[in-house]
């Protein structure tokens, strides 16, 4: 009598760990032991190893800029315009991520897509105070359509040797101890 | 889970936007154009879908005749936004490219009045849900039919900004020498092109200066505009200043409502341009809304001082409730139950001032508590798009039924003719041997019923307030009303924290008999006018049943008290039967059709359709909206309309009167009301040969204003060329 009473509740126990461990295992980020940790502001990352195409776009004088220049470094290219709020929301974060991380194994390339190019882009980012970050324009939308951006804000992360390792659709604070961290690990990570 | 949860809904918000690299990319997100549904669409283009709405375009005619009349119609998703012309400190405005369009010219997009969206901080104009953007154009060669090939461009945002381009056709057959021929769209259409702000200021609305003023602490933009009639929370729009960045502005109302002075505080963003116009002496295009009417106006700002006294419009509309919940308490409904409250105390000899104290607290919270369920209906009402007001509730004959049932049975009360639960449990021991004096229920429920009993009273203020709350969000509902209550439980409030005021009243005696007596007349004359609306709303007949039912129930309980005690119960239960005998005449009487029956042979029915052709063949148009339950409309039409010169004037052959009636709910007469951004009535518009939109007149009509009106909208010559 006593046993049968206890049937229920231990199976209710069971029920419950089978979830935890259900739960805990598709969590994203423990998915994959190996891989990086992606929680808080970047929770949205999604990963991928892939060949990603990304043809060349312009700096502020107008010459011509690819991912190439940038071999041997983890790249993060941030789509912007001056036009989208949750872009605007993000950029000093950017600034500052780029003041911190920035160097031989590092660099964020923010390339501002209004349609407007220079003259729209080069004012608003001098008033938005974000100087650690080079102004490079897509004006025609080349370079983001190459790369299949169709939501705005589109961060894209390329490892050392121009692989594309995920992205992340929608605004994040960039210099947060979660977003430096993930980063930090394609820095550490990927050869 | 959090995270897990999170992922999820951002993949499921934002659909197929990730196709993944090569695919459709950004700026040329061409919108797929779906095969026509089963049922044949006429006058619109298919709905092209895209990740978070779906949109179309359509036509007022199925046929082109010359002046095209179009909509581009979206119905966005909940939560996204879609820009106005100017969208304020981010985001882009729809624009449509016409190439391959055939036979059409002068496409020209106009804009609703927009609404204000914040987004990360920062600060938008634009739309939400359903929206229609009026488009206006031509048919080049009327023999031809016209092709429409629209290619729009939109950005919408909510967390994230999607830009979108669609393709959209539409084709309509030359009208050639026939008539236009009205589609289903041109209601909706319409609808939308009356919310784009007029230009030639014909709503009242006038914009007299645009001020920079320089204050201590930054400069700020002030508005000065006047309005024909009260404002009721006025919004301004600002474009032309590029390097400012304007705010929701403060308002401030004076001259009885019809002067407003905003002000914003101007401030230089990010957006700033490099070559934007100084903002002193530059043009400034204005967009001055409120309620529903909006004009746009452009004018140059001027060096100004600041206007003085405080701008807290939302502070103010508070204290013009409380005042007006006050007020409420003098109204002929709400009287008696003070009145009945105040001599329960004096029924119960004073002295003790703890339970008086309790006692009012507790009708104080009863009447905040009322209001407060008030506001959670009227939110939920508004919620669901229907036309609200103060005192819809007596447009239910079953509403009116029990009170004419209840102040009956209080009246009954007053007169001693018994003593029992339904009086102590409203009145809150009021009875003569109320078993539990001042029992703290009771008195909350007496709370409650003095504020049901209130809302067919307008008072002064309260419509103002009410109207403002109306017009905002649940939270200024729910402040608004909690105001309302506030301000009428003040007397309540007041015996509370000075008990000495009720407890003091001279010794219970021969005088409280005869103010009972009185009371209890006042009560029958308030049953009385029930009556008379159910007369109205349901019939005579039922109306003059429902009287015969309520006087058997008094004389019952008059022969009660002289029946043997063994008899007594009957009678209870003769009474019980008798009120719920009452309660099937709204079932039965409705059958019954009222007549359109109107007290004064000039009066026309509503028809709103025909007063612009009545105003074309020169003819003013005098609009009263009315309703039985609405005393103060009674007032006007007792004092003003049925009198004098305004009566002479509605006699007048250019005159066409028309009676709008709201007694019973109405959804045409409600949407009338909201054009003019109003919820409540009464209701009064001027239209004339120089006000083909109408001049409203305020709730409390005045002969010289009313005549003052109609000279305005005719232009002054009425009285010239009458008898």
């Amino acid at each position: 009598m006593a046993i049968k009473k206890l049937v229920w509740p231990a199976a209710g126990i069971l029920a419950a760990a089978v979830a935890v461990v259900l739960f805990v295992g598709l969590k994203p980020g423990s998915e994959n032991s190996g891989g990086p940790r992606i929680e808080g502001q970047v929770q949205n990352f999604s990963v991928a190893n892939r060949q990603t195409e990304a043809t060349a776009w312009r700096d502020g004088q107008g010459g011509k800029v690819s991912l190439a220049d940038f071999s041997g470094k983890v790249v993060m290219v941030n789509f912007w315009a001056t036009w989208c709020a949750p872009c605007v929301r993000e950029l000093p974060s950017i600034n500052r991520l780029q003041a911190e991380l920035a160097g031989d194994d590092f660099t964020v390339v923010a390339i501002n897509i209004d349609t407007g190019g220079e003259a729209v882009a080069a004012p608003f980012a001098k008033r938005l105070e974000i100087a650690n970050l080079a102004l490079y324009l897509d004006p025609r939308g080349t370079t983001s359509r190459s790369m299949g951006v169709n939501v705005m804000p589109t961060t894209v992360v390329f490892d050392r040797a121009g692989n594309e390792v995920g992205r992340l659709e929608g605004g994040a604070e960039w210099d947060s101890p979660e977003a430096v961290a993930l980063l930090r690990w394609f820095i550490d990570n990927k050869s | 889970m959090g995270s897990l949860f999170g992922t999820l809904r951002r993949h499921l918000r934002r659909g197929l936007a990730f196709a993944g690299p090569g695919a459709i990319g950004l700026g040329a997100v061409i919108g797929v154009l779906l095969s026509a549904p089963a049922a044949a669409q006429t006058a619109a283009s298919p709905w092209v879908d895209y990740d978070q709405g779906r949109a179309r375009l359509v036509s007022a005619t199925e046929n082109a005749a010359g002046e095209l009349v179009l909509g581009l119609q979206y119905q966005i998703a909940p939560g996204w936004e879609i820009y106005w012309r100017s969208p304020g400190e981010a985001g882009f405005p729809t624009t449509i490219v016409w190439d391959g369009s055939d036979n059409i010219a002068d496409a020209a997009l106009q804009w609703p009045r927009p609404d204000r969206f914040e987004i990360f901080e920062l600060e938008t104009y634009g739309y939400k849900n359903d929206v229609v953007l009026p488009i206006a154009a031509r048919q080049l060669r009327s023999a031809d039919p016209v092709a429409i090939r629209a290619e729009v461009n939109f950005l919408t945002c909510e967390e994230i900004c999607v830009p979108h381009t669609l393709n959209m056709s539409l084709d309509l057959p030359a009208a050639g020498s026939g008539r236009p021929i009205i589609s289903a769209h041109a209601p909706l259409i319409n609808q939308y092109r009356s919310l784009v702000p007029s230009r030639d200021g014909g709503l009242g609305l006038t914009v007299e200066r645009a001020e920079v003023v320089n204050t201590d602490d930054g400069q700020l933009l002030q508005i000065v505009a006047r309005s024909q009639t009260p404002f009721g929370a006025p919004d301004v729009y600002v474009e032309g200043g590029e390097a400012c960045v304007f705010s929701k502005p403060n308002f401030r109302l004076t001259d009885d409502g019809k002067r407003a002075v905003l002000q914003t505080r101007i401030s230089r963003t990010v957006l700033a341009r490099k070559d934007a116009p100084p903002l002193l002496g530059g043009e400034l295009t204005l967009t001055l809304v409120d309620g529903t009417r909006a004009v746009e106006q452009t004018l140059a700002t001027t060096l100004g001082q600041a206007e003085p006294g405080s701008f807290l419009p939302f502070v103010a509309m508070l204290a013009l409730a409380v005042l007006g919940g006050l007020i409420l308490n003098v109204m002929p409904c709400v009287l008696p139950v003070l009145s009945i409250k105040l001599l329960g105390v004096v029924s119960h000899g004073g002295g003790a001032t703890g339970p008086v104290r309790r006692s009012f607290i507790a009708s104080a919270a009863g009447i905040v508590f009322a209001f407060m369920v008030l506001a959670g209906v009227l939110i939920a009402l508004r919620a669901s798009g229907a036309a609200i007001g103060w005192g819809i509730q007596f447009q239910q004959p079953l509403f009116i039924v029990v009170m004419t049932v209840i102040v009956t049975l209080f009246a009954a009360n007053m007169w001693g003719l018994f003593e029992i639960r339904l009086p102590a449990w409203i009145a809150g021991g009021a009875g003569r041997v109320a078993p539990e004096p001042h029992g703290t229920r009771s008195s909350f429920a007496s709370g409650v019923f003095a504020t049901v009993l209130a809302t067919p009273c307008s008072a002064p203020f309260l419509g103002t307030a009410v109207g403002f709350a109306l017009a905002r969000g649940p939270v200024e509902i729910l402040a608004i009303f909690l105001a309302l209550g506030l301000g009428m439980s003040v007397p309540f409030l007041l015996v509370a924290a000075v008990p000495r005021l009720a407890t003091k009243l001279p010794r219970p005696g021969r005088w409280m008999v005869v103010v009972k007596n009185i009371l209890g007349l006042v009560l029958i004359g308030t049953a009385v006018w029930l009556l008379s609306i159910l007369a109205f709303q349901v019939s005579p007949m039922g109306a003059y049943f429902l009287a015969a039912l309520m006087a058997l129930t008094v004389a019952v309980l008059f022969v009660r008290r002289r029946l043997p005690v063994g008899l007594r119960p009957f009678a209870a239960g003769a009474v019980v039967l008798l009120a719920v005998l009452s309660f099937a005449i709204p079932q039965v009487g409705s059958a019954v059709t009222r007549a359109a029956e109107n007290d004064d042979e000039i009066w026309q029915l509503f028809d709103p359709d025909a007063i612009p052709q009545l105003v074309a063949d020169g003819k003013i148009v005098f609009v009263d909206v009315t309703a039985e339950w609405c005393i103060t409309c009674l007032v006007n039409k007792r004092l003003v309309l049925t009198r004098g010169t305004a009566r002479d004037l509605l006699h007048d052959p250019n005159v066409v009167a028309m009676r709008a009636d709201w007694t019973n709910p109405d959804e045409r007469i409600g949407q009338y009301l909201a054009s003019f951004g109003r919820f409540g009535i009464p209701f009064n518009v001027v239209y004339g040969p120089v006000a083909p939109n109408g001049l409203t007149l305020p709730e409390l009509l005045q002969e010289s204003v009313v005549v003052e009106t109609f000279l305005q909208a005719s232009g002054r010559n009425l009285l010239a060329s009458g008898s």
